[in-house]
């Protein structure tokens, strides 16, 4: 499988007439733009913004980021969201570097907001954390259609309040759909134009004497090619799929540090950094995606580490990377998998955001003798002082926070979206003083 | 910049007052230096002053801990410093605990910042590493010297509300504190480096040490069960329909009791459970599956128990730092204690 990523460097996204792209600069016919959002009949109005970099705007209620992108040809644009059905990670896509189209707005009735809250800064520390803060951001502000409001409704009952009603989980599919529509949107711009630069991705055959290494991704609340994956059996997931669009977030309620998010897993940083030394290094031989905080049971968790720990064994891998998706129920299976993977001789290395703990505590909900290699995403129960902005996108309210996103804030950098993400993008670690 | 001042802590052999038979001495002040003092006030130079030396035995501390930290807080807090000082204790036992007792008082009731020195083994390290800064030091006071020219620049910078390092730049023992800050590669990179590293038989370094908890040991066996009062706890989140007394659904800063008198099972439409880490939609259709109020009082109706304790204890397990768990259980177990429970049915989720 070759794919090949043609990126389109862009520097600045501004609203002009009509849609198009041109020396670096992306303009956004914002009309149109909305007019592709309301079509679905799932929102009552969108309000479409620009955030660049620098600027002192304050991005709140962020639900999910993606990076525009293009198919041409046979190919299928986010399947199952807006392409037809069909596996991606092969042929051409166009991508347009350094932009993000980012979801923001308010919870449609029965969703649960307790870790909902996820901030962007433009400006200052927040930007500095935050993956998006430096991406020229499309922020598109939806207000649903009224009757994702009615809390009156059977539908509106929240009986897991960790995703929500079924009216609120209908609503963030709508807005992931609406989301990913404006990426190919914009990203259909380059159609015709030649690339800044095409990276390839291929698993080439490799020198069989390096050692094989395999990928073990944990998902929460991931849509892949359109489906739910709670509660399947670990699957083995070509790389390329992952880059090329198939992961998708599906829920807004979880840490904003750490929530699983479209665009991170477009531009996977581990995934990218184990292809850069594949053929030196190491043999990438393919990733292993299995669902984690959907089993409470013991028993079926020692299943679930035991059935990924065998595709590995199937890959005759030696080596591991392992990261965590944060949390406490998904941290068993995290450590489940290293300890069955040392026991059957796979040497493993984990990324781990610090979901939990004082700075006094040790932070673990759980944990084996075998996790003796680890490497921190940051601590995100740790303060961060953002500075106060001078324009708010997304609410006028904070959901669980004091104070108002107008004025300057202490949080804790969990609700910094993005910023301690178990892809290993971010450069915050904590350390042990 | 003008002079630190220092305030330097001795025990009673140190500040010249006698050796073992003197280890009841009550706390006493020296203006300026004594003892080792003379070295500190060397190793400080022209950067600080040590204006008063405050001294105590040994033993009189540890036995009347309360009032001894009180006169040693007073007597410092009279001479304004920017900075306590205190031993170094090397391995002496006694001392490595007083040391690191009035260093975390200074620092949590003064707001003064502290350093002392210890021998890694000295039982004070791990009771006060956290509360102040302990520089490691040799077994004897032959390595006071060195010692204290390890402790003076750590503590001018602590002084000077200057940022302090990693525990290997700095010179100091680990506090077992995590802080959060920016490193130079992403995680992914750092991850990869560090598996070619394992994958090529090199040692690695882990960025998160495994830490070591209490174990708790299991009590012994309640003898006649039918006698006995049996409480429920619960972490699983289970509170009266509407949520009266707020409970959060993740990070709980609290825990609430609820009275189970007068009632024999919790039902979904008087209960539901707010804990925001599990799926709770078989807790909320029958909310005993979490609290099994039903079974326990079926078990006192025929005897099994001798009774229900009437009040629930509730708290949500999400988000918990073990740190806050513990206070819960700590505060939970000594309102149990006094209420003369013998036994508790502690559910999780």
């Amino acid at each position: 499988m070759r794919l090949e990523l043609a990126s389109f460097a862009a520097r600045d996204v501004r609203f002009s007439d009509r849609t198009r792209f041109e020396d670096g600069v992306l303009s956004v016919d914002r009309e149109a733009v909305r007019r592709l959002i309301l079509e679905s009949g799932n929102f009552e109005d969108v309000a479409v913004e620009i955030a660049r970099p620098g600027e002192a705007t304050r991005l709140i209620h962020v639900m999910d980021a993606a990076e525009p992108r293009f198919k041409p040809g046979n190919g299928s644009t986010f399947p199952g969201f807006v392409g037809p059905r069909k596996t991606v990670g092969e042929g051409r896509t166009h991508r347009l570097a350094g932009i993000a189209v980012v979801s923001v707005g308010e919870p449609a009735a029965g969703e649960p907001t307790y870790w909902r809250e996820a901030i962007v800064d433009m400006a200052g520390p927040g930007a500095q954390a935050s993956p998006f803060g430096s991406t020229v951001n499309l922020v598109l502000d939806f207000k649903p259609h009224p009757r994702y409001l009615d809390r009156d409704q059977p539908e509106a009952a929240m009986h897991n309040i960790m995703i929500g009603s079924p009216v609120a989980q209908r609503y963030n599919h709508a807005v992931r759909a609406a989301e990913l529509k404006t990426a190919a949107y914009l990203a259909r711009t380059t159609e015709h134009l030649e690339p800044d630069t095409l990276q390839v991705y291929e698993l080439a055959p490799a020198d069989p004497t390096l050692p094989r290494v395999v990928y073990f991704l944990q998902m929460n609340w991931i849509d892949i090619y359109g489906e739910n994956t709670d509660g399947i059996l670990p699957s083995l997931i070509h790389p390329n799929e992952i880059l090329d669009g198939a992961l998708v977030n599906a829920v807004s309620n979880h840490h904003a540090s750490t929530r699983s998010c479209t665009y991170l897993n477009q531009n996977h940083a581990l995934i990218r950094e184990l292809y850069a030394h594949h053929g030196t290094g190491l043999n990438f031989v393919g990733v292993i995606a299995y669902p984690g905080a959907v089993i409470n049971e013991i028993d079926q968790k020692n299943m679930l580490a035991e059935y990924a720990v065998k595709l590995a064994r199937m890959l005759r891998a030696q080596g591991a990377c392992s990261s965590f998706y944060g949390g406490g129920h998904p941290c068993v299976e995290f450590m489940l998998i290293c300890q069955k993977c040392e026991q059957a001789g796979i040497t493993t290395v984990q990324v781990m955001p610090e979901s939990y703990g004082t700075p006094d505590d040790p932070g673990f909900v759980h944990f084996v003798p075998e996790a003796v290699a680890i490497v921190s995403a940051g601590r995100a129960t740790q303060r961060v002082d953002l500075p106060a902005p001078s324009k708010v996108i997304g609410g006028r309210e904070f959901f669980d926070l004091p104070g108002v996103p107008t004025d300057s804030v202490s949080v804790p950098y969990r609700y910094v979206y993005g910023c301690c993400h178990s892809s290993g993008y971010g450069r915050l670690a904590a350390r042990q003083y | 910049m003008s002079k630190v001042r220092v305030v330097y802590y001795l025990n009673q052999f140190f500040a010249g007052v006698g050796g073992e038979d003197r280890a009841d001495e009550a706390p006493g002040v020296r203006e300026g230096t004594v003892g080792p003092g003379l070295a500190l006030q060397r190793a400080l130079g022209d950067q600080g002053e040590v204006v008063a030396t405050v001294y105590c035995g040994d033993n009189y501390i540890s036995e009347h801990a309360e009032s001894a930290l009180e006169q040693v807080l007073e007597s410092v807090s009279k001479y304004q410093p920017d900075l306590v000082v205190a031993g170094p204790a090397f391995n002496a036992g006694r001392y490595g605990l007083a040391c690191g007792q009035v260093c975390a008082a200074v620092q949590e009731r003064l707001n003064v910042p502290t350093v002392t020195g210890m021998y890694p083994e000295n039982p004070g390290v791990e009771l006060y590493r956290s509360q102040t800064y302990i520089v490691p030091t040799g077994i004897s006071a032959a390595s006071m010297a060195a010692a204290l020219g390890r402790m003076v620049p750590l503590g001018l910078k602590l002084a000077r509300g200057e940022r302090i390092g990693l525990p290997a730049e700095e010179g100091y023992l680990p506090r077992g504190l995590r802080f959060t800050d920016y490193v130079e590669q992403p995680a992914a990179v750092r991850a990869v480096a560090m598996l070619l590293k394992r994958l090529r038989g090199e040692a690695v370094e882990t960025e998160w040490p495994l830490p070591q908890y209490d174990r708790v040991a299991a009590p012994p066996p309640i003898k006649d069960l039918s006698k006995a009062t049996v409480a429920l706890v619960s972490s699983g989140g289970v509170v009266p329909q509407g949520n009266p007394g707020r409970m959060e659904s993740t990070f709980a800063t609290k825990w609430l009791k609820y009275s189970l008198a007068g009632i024999d099972d919790l039902t979904g439409e008087e209960w539901l459970s707010v804990h925001g880490g599990y799926d709770t939609t078989r807790a909320n259709e029958d909310p005993d599956r979490v609290v099994p109020l039903d079974v326990l009082r079926e078990f006192e109706a025929q005897g099994a128990i001798g009774r229900l304790f009437d009040s629930y204890y509730v708290t949500v397990g999400s988000g918990a730092a073990t740190t806050t768990a513990k206070r819960f259980g700590q505060e939970i177990a000594r309102e149990l204690t006094a209420s003369g429970v013998d036994a508790v049915i502690l559910t999780a989720t």
